[in-house]
């Protein structure tokens, strides 16, 4: 977890200062979540690299139009820049158009796999594995909280191909992680 | 749709950490915390030892309008006498001489330095070259992966992020340029081949008029602009690059970044301002009258600053509203027809201005803002031209004046076509009551 120094309300007031000192302890101090955070969407690390760059640089700007809305409102505001940044970097990838407008074949149910004893580092290698199409479904649907509907916004596209883009990846995600499973109770 | 495991998922995901590049901080410092100096940062973007200077320029501007404008009196007085006398070319020569002045002036006030010299000109170029330096392997990084390389080799050479544009914002005055990273070398034809084109054609009109020939001056002067700079540029007089760099908001910064390895430039129009009036009219002589009254001026700017895709677009309007005070000569008089020389003085006050700025992003509008300028100034100017007046009434009349005025500085940061180019040309048109006859 980001550990704060100060309480978010006290950096804010430096922060929107723009006091140097202050914006480079807080990146310090918040870049490695977002860093996780950008590669969940963009998947390559230099991408994530840039698309966080950008958002800092975009936060910087805009951090007098933020509202605060007390403790964790600064994170879930940079979080919000972070996802928008890298929506759109991914977006302005040539396969994106393709990847969306796929409407999916009903799918069979969703065999749970069993996630408890996965490491972080696992989940994130599952879903990174994931297409860039259901994985910005998934990560806005499971990690972000959001609607299908406030999806489909974002994506332009529609609830439906949203819902069945979420479906997708949840059985792409399960097979996978049940194929590991069974791989590694053969070797065990 | 069950959501358990996949919120297993997340809850287990919670507080996962990567480490950003090491250099992250570094290139995100560079960028936005370069070094500025301070005169720079302020915006409107003019020092105060620069505004003093400036004062002193309009100071000697005035005397050499004013004496211009005795000229335009005295040479009224000589065409009467001696009609076939030809006394343009002097008049146009005095004039010159002032739009040199201007342009000067104008140069000094826009680049925003303390001195006028040329070395603090070359000194903010170099300033903008670290700055560019400083961003280049942040811009390379953001290139990575998209074939962008190139675009940004043939922008860095243009200086897409450095905002040159200010060294050429205010020398325009009214040609239109086409995207060239130094306009005004553009300019200095384009202006000079119009110049010379409208020279000949107007001395052609005019040579047959009775009395005295006002081509040639009008001929050097166009009424709107247009100017293409490359970097971005506001209306309310700043770079908007350097305001991203210290205190942009959101929507700004929005287009910035879009365009962060992309050529970038800003086209300014300022529309051809028409003056209305009611105006009321005192005979002095036979010959000279004394005119005043009411008039009503929109000054409107239209500004587009970033690329093809990715911009802000910005519609300013001033409402002027002013006493003019002038003296009329007259040409020749029919029942119904009067023409008529005039010169005198102009002040005006803004009493309404707002703005609205469209910001795009690749193509989508991101924002509208609309704001009222709380800035008023207040706008001086000396005015001189020809009237022609159509008799509707007894004492009412209907009038249409060409002429050129010459506008003070008015010490406000909103850009203006009165800023951008003092003397133009002005088109009058309104009712006047005369009263009194000698």
């Amino acid at each position: 977890m980001n550990s704060y120094r100060g309480s978010e309300q006290e950096y804010i007031a430096s922060l929107l200062q723009k006091e140097q000192v202050a914006w480079r302890e807080w990146y310090h101090s918040v870049s490695p979540g977002l860093m996780s955070l950008c590669i969940r969407y963009v998947r390559d690390r230099d991408l994530a690299n840039d698309v966080l760059q950008n958002s800092f640089i975009k936060m910087f700007h805009s951090i007098s139009s933020f509202q605060f809305r007390g403790e964790g409102s600064l994170k879930a505001w940079a979080s919000r820049i972070v996802i928008n940044e890298a929506l759109r970097e991914l977006k302005s990838r040539s396969e994106w158009q393709r990847l969306q407008f796929e409407e999916e074949l009903a799918e069979p149910e969703i065999i749970e796999p069993e996630v408890e004893s996965l490491s972080q580092e696992e989940i994130l290698e599952f879903i990174l594995q994931l297409p860039d199409g259901y994985r910005t479904v998934f990560n806005l649907f499971v990690f972000e909280n959001l609607s299908h509907k406030q999806i489909a916004e974002h994506l332009n596209i529609t609830e439906s191909t949203s819902a069945s883009q979420l479906h997708r990846a949840k059985s792409i995600l399960a097979e996978k992680i049940k194929l590991r499973q069974s791989l590694d109770k053969k070797i065990l | 749709m069950k959501r358990n495991w996949s919120h297993t998922l997340r809850e287990k995901m919670e507080g996962h950490e990567m480490a950003p590049d090491s250099d992250g901080w570094q290139k995100i410092e560079q960028s936005l915390f370069v070094e500025l100096p301070a005169e720079v940062t302020s915006i409107p973007l003019v020092g105060s030892s620069a505004r003093i200077a400036r004062r002193r320029k309009v100071q000697n501007l005035a005397i050499a309008a004013s004496l211009g404008g005795i000229l335009v009196c005295g040479a009224l007085l000589f065409s009467t006498l001696d009609r076939k006398q030809q006394i343009s070319p002097n008049r146009s020569l005095t004039l010159e001489g002032n739009k040199e002045k201007l342009k000067t002036s104008n140069k000094v006030e826009n680049i925003g330095l303390r001195t006028e010299s040329e070395p603090a000109i070359v000194k903010i170029e170099k300033r903008e070259k670290s700055l560019l330096r400083n961003l280049d392997p942040f811009i390379t990084r953001v290139n990575q992966n998209r074939k962008e390389v190139e675009t940004y080799i043939d922008s860095r050479s243009l200086s897409s992020f450095s905002g040159t544009g200010i060294q050429t914002y205010g020398i325009l005055s009214g040609a239109k340029i086409v995207a060239d990273p130094y306009p005004y070398k553009n300019f200095a034809v384009t202006a000079k081949q119009k110049q010379s084109d409208r020279i000949s054609s107007s001395n052609k009109r005019t040579k047959e008029r009775r009395g005295f020939s006002f081509g040639p001056i009008a001929g050097q002067l166009a009424s709107n602009s247009t100017a293409q700079n490359p970097g971005y540029l506001t209306l309310s007089g700043g770079s908007a690059t350097r305001m991203a760099m210290a205190q942009l908001d959101a929507p700004y910064a929005n287009v910035l970044v879009e365009n962060l390895a992309q050529k970038a430039s800003t086209e300014i129009n300022h529309h051809t301002p028409v003056t209305y009036g009611l105006a009321v009219q005192y005979p002095l002589t036979s010959k000279w009258s004394l005119s005043s009254g009411v008039s009503y001026t929109l000054l409107r700017s239209d500004l587009k600053a970033g690329t093809e895709t990715s911009y802000w677009e910005s519609r300013q309007d001033l409402h002027y509203i002013g006493v003019p005070l002038f003296v009329n000569y007259e040409i020749s008089e029919t029942s119904k027809v009067r023409t008529y020389a005039y010169g005198g003085g102009e002040v005006k006050k803004v009493v309404a201005a707002s703005s609205r700025t469209k910001y795009v992003v690749k193509d989508e509008p991101e924002t509208f803002t609309k704001e009222k300028l709380s800035e008023k100034p207040l706008q001086v100017s000396l005015n001189a031209g020809v009237g022609l007046e159509y008799r509707l009434h007894k004492n009412i009349s209907l009038y249409v004046e060409p002429g050129i005025e010459y506008h003070l500085n008015d010490n406000s940061s909103i850009q203006s076509l009165y800023k951008d180019k003092p003397v133009n040309v002005s088109l009058r048109t309104g009712l006047r009551f005369t009263i009194g006859k000698p």
